[in-house]
């Protein structure tokens, strides 16, 4: 048989595993994209924000450079030019200041004023203060100032060296228009003198530029500071810091060392990039520090942003992965149950088909779409089945039929066979019968035949066909025809066997043969013709002495049309038994493969009883003790036949004990005429005994007697009656003697009588004409 | 001529137990032969072994109970052995069954 694979079992549906396999793996998937994205994109990330950051801080200081370097140069021109005007054409000064203010204000920078402070070169602090001031309408004012406490108004003039060097100031607040400025200054000196004779200052407003760098951001928390020479903050978020603290200040006031650091950097001119921890106005987070030097200024410029900026477009990533994760489970959730429906409902209807198959339905045929599908070969396989099955059923039906007629053909053939066979024992005084015949199958090759060729001759067959079953039980059947018809011819047997032969070889094709045993019994004196063919030789005796019958071995029936066949003859004495039996008996095979035997048979034949029934049972019943459960190989075949002289009762004999061995054997022989039973026999025998002891010795005291015995059976009763003319005695009236007293004590006599009435089924005794006539009956079935 | 069977004894002895192994008829004419032949000296079992015995009659029972009072008078005893169950019944009847050895 074919090995199915082991299921699985599961309680959970396709769609349930389906569901919760592939979200899984996609949930899985999504996840460590997730994670791959962000580990290697935040480098990139963080690697840009920098580049950003400096490049912006580069533009700061690129356009701070331009602006101030521009200042520088205008300065520069105007002093130039101051060498060559005296100190009294006032009006060449006006013109020299406006024009330098112009200047400067056509790039757009918002000038708080240009002035030139003009003092004798050996007292500095005493001098006259020429201002020119750009208004917001572009209009110029000019004025001069008379000025004596130069220190007050300027403290870091005396800082100016005197060298035409120009000098930048750091940034303050200009008293008079509360901006912030700070002033670029040069020294200079008039066309006529020798000595420099004052300064000459631009003054910047630094309102734009401060406005300008508080307005700049870096993505959301980057800020630009401006930081001056000393390193005060120009600008900063706090307007409390603003040109207030340095940040030296603020790295003592907040413990950030790095800042002294930043500051030290500066002042050196060096630019760079730090990473500081835990920034208070980042909530704690790191903070980046970009700074670059303006370099001919000695300021400079420093970007301050918050490092986790850069992971914020990641967590922006995260997030809109996590969406498109919950989206795109939510969009598979739908396909994977959509198909799940559409597969399951294919399979429930195929389960259900198949469910409906199982059950011995199938009318139910279906039509799937043949497809290459899973569900589709299944399907296929499914209609393939149907079609197998019902073509299997078919054949089955077909062959179970065919087998029941077979076997009832069988079973008419036996009951044929079987009616064939005799099976009513004829009553008859001077013989007793009793046959069986068990085939090894249904039918059988074996039979037995006994009939009446005519009133006085009564013939008895037993024989075997070759082979077995219907072929063996068909030439039987001839056989056993041919052989009662020819024997009616009332021809010898050595001529009926003749031509059953001939017959029997005509048309036989196939070989086939008949072993047969028959004898015919004249019934009036014994005299018994026989003819063997080739058969067992059968058994004869009587009183428990049995021999095989010496037989002339003629050849076997339906082989020779030529052959002759020699009959013998033998005269049979009352009570001798013919034992006729097929080779099932001798052959009868045990379990060892060892034969039953004819040394065996003729064992138990020495413990044979007078009535044929019970030596046909006996036999059976050894056969079986010998074969215990091996099964039956031959046909077992069995005809035992008594022959008894006619009646000799009534009988007329002596009452004398020494007849008593006499009598009772013509009894027991008398008994088989009527089929008594093997107790039923015992009885009368033990009952007749004892009446019949009991006259011989009390009937005719010491004088000679006769006795006169009969028998008859009716009514199921074999009676004897036993008639003597000696004294008038009815022993049924004796006192029974008493059986339950001791052995010691027991009386020897008296017991006859009372163990005849015991045994008999009726006793009676009645006087008449001078005779005691006593009767005892049993019953023949007992 | 005298066709009666005569009865057939076959004798065992062994110390004080005899066994008689009978084959035959036990009536009228065979049993006095059971008593006349068997020499009870020194026996206090004997024994009757009936397995080839087909009938007994009263005139059998009569010669085993003279037997066993025989024996009786020095503490003996008869048995019978391998008794068939239709003999069996005979002894019952007579309520001699306690003579059967089972």
């Amino acid at each position: 048989m074919m090995q199915l694979g082991k299921f699985k079992q599961s309680n959970h549906s396709l769609k349930f595993k389906l569901n919760i396999s592939i979200l899984t793996f996609v949930c899985v998937a999504f996840f460590s994209l997730a994670v791959f994205i962000s580990k290697y994109s935040a480098p990139i990330l963080k690697s840009q924000l920098d580049d950003n950051a400096q490049k912006s801080v580069a533009t700061y200081v690129s356009d701070f450079s331009a602006l101030t370097m521009y200042a520088e140069q205008v300065i520069l021109n105007t002093k130039n030019t101051l060498n060559h005007t005296t100190e009294d054409n006032i009006e060449a000064i006006k013109v020299l200041l406006n024009s330098a203010l112009k200047t400067v204000s056509y790039v757009d920078l918002d000038f708080a004023n240009a002035w030139l402070y003009v003092f004798q070169p050996e007292n500095v602090s005493v001098g006259e203060l020429y201002i020119s001031s750009i208004a917001k309408d572009d209009a110029i004012n000019f004025k001069i100032e008379h000025i004596n406490n130069l220190y007050d108004k300027f403290p870091w003039f005396k800082q100016v060296p005197k060298q035409e060097r120009i000098y930048w100031s750091e940034p303050y607040v200009d008293d008079k228009t509360g901006k912030s400025v700070f002033t670029c200054l040069i020294p200079f000196k008039f066309a006529n003198q020798q000595d420099f004779n004052g300064l000459l200052a631009l003054t910047i407003d630094l309102s734009n530029i401060q406005k300008n760098i508080s307005e700049f951001s870096f993505y959301e928390t980057g800020k630009l500071i401006l930081l001056s020479k000393s390193g005060l903050y120009v600008t900063y978020p706090d307007p409390d810091v603003a040109l207030k603290s340095t940040i030296f200040d603020l790295s003592d006031k907040l413990n950030v060392p790095q800042l002294r650091y930043i500051g030290k950097e500066l002042a050196a001119g060096r630019g760079g990039q730090i990473v500081i921890d835990d920034i208070p106005a980042f909530d704690g987070s790191s903070g980046v520090f970009f700074y670059a030097p303006i370099k001919h200024l000695g300021w400079s410029f420093c970007l301050v942003y918050n490092e986790h900026e850069f992971l914020k477009p990641i967590k922006h990533f995260q997030i809109m992965t996590f969406i498109a994760l919950l989206v795109s489970v939510a969009l598979l959730m739908l396909i994977i149950n959509w198909i799940c429906h559409y597969s399951t409902k294919q399979l429930l209807t195929l389960s259900h088909i198949a469910a409906q198959y199982g059950s011995g339905n199938f009318a139910h045929n279906f039509d799937f779409e043949p497809t290459s599908s899973e569900i589709g070969t299944l399907a296929e396989a499914l209609s393939k089945m149907r079609i197998n099955l019902l073509n299997y059923i078919e054949q089955e039906r077909h062959s179970a039929s065919e087998k029941q007629k077979h076997q009832s053909e069988l079973e008419i053939a036996r009951h044929i066979q079987k009616s064939a066979l005799s099976t009513v024992y004829p009553k008859n005084e001077a013989f007793a019968i009793a046959t069986t015949m068990i085939p090894a199958q249904r039918v059988g090759g074996d039979f037995y035949d006994f009939f009446f060729i005519d009133e006085n001759k009564f013939a008895i067959v037993v024989a075997d066909v070759s082979g077995k079953g219907i072929p063996a039980a068909l030439y039987m059947m001839k056989a056993l025809t041919l052989i009662r018809n020819i024997s009616r011819s009332k021809m010898n047997l050595d001529f009926v066997f003749s031509e059953v032969n001939k017959q029997l070889e005509e048309g036989n094709d196939t070989c086939m043969f008949v072993t047969a045993f028959m004898a015919v019994i004249d019934l009036r004196n014994g005299e018994t013709t026989y003819v063997n063919a080739g058969h067992n030789p059968p058994l004869i005796g009587k009183n428990k002495t049995f021999n095989f019958l010496q037989t002339k071995k003629n050849i076997i029936l339906g082989i020779n049309p030529h052959a002759k066949y020699v009959a013998e003859t033998i005269k049979l004495q009352s009570g001798t038994h013919l034992f006729l039996y097929t080779d099932g008996v001798t052959e009868a095979e045990n379990n060892k493969a060892k034969f039953y035997g004819e040394d065996r048979l003729l064992k138990i034949f020495q413990k044979a009883h007078d009535a044929p029934q019970e030596n046909v049972d006996m036999l059976l019943a050894d056969i079986k003790k010998f074969v215990k459960n091996n099964p039956q190989s031959d046909d077992i075949t069995m005809l035992d036949f008594v022959y008894l002289e006619q009646s000799k009762f009534p009988l007329q004999v002596r009452a004398d004990i020494t007849k008593l061995q006499e009598v009772l054997r013509l009894l027991q022989n008398d008994m088989l005429r009527y089929n008594v039973s093997a107790q039923g026999q015992f009885d009368m025998v033990v009952a007749a005994e004892e009446i019949f002891s009991n006259i011989a010795s009390y009937a005719y005291d010491n004088e000679e007697g006769m006795v006169e015995i009969k028998t008859s059976c009716a009514d199921n009763i074999y009676s004897v009656s036993f008639k003597d003319q000696g004294k008038k005695y009815n022993p049924l009236k004796r006192q029974d003697p008493d059986t339950t007293s001791e052995i010691k004590e027991r009386e020897i006599g008296g017991l006859g009588v009372f163990l005849a009435k015991k045994v008999s089924d009726t006793i009676s005794y009645e006087y008449k004409d001078g005779c005691n006539i006593l009767s005892i009956g049993i019953n023949v079935d007992k | 001529m005298d066709e009666n069977e005569k009865l057939q004894i076959e004798k065992i002895k062994q110390d004080d137990v005899l066994t008689c192994k009978l084959t035959g008829w036990l009536d009228p004419n065979t049993s006095p032969s059971l008593v006349s032949e068997i020499d009870l000296t020194d026996v206090k079992t004997l024994i009757f072994d009936l397995t080839k015995v087909e009938y007994v009659f009263s005139s059998g029972i009569r010669a085993f109970l003279i037997l066993q009072k025989m024996l009786e008078k020095n503490g003996g005893k008869v048995r019978l052995i391998n008794v068939a169950e239709n003999i069996r019944n005979i002894f019952e009847y007579a309520g001699l069954e306690s003579m059967i050895d089972s």
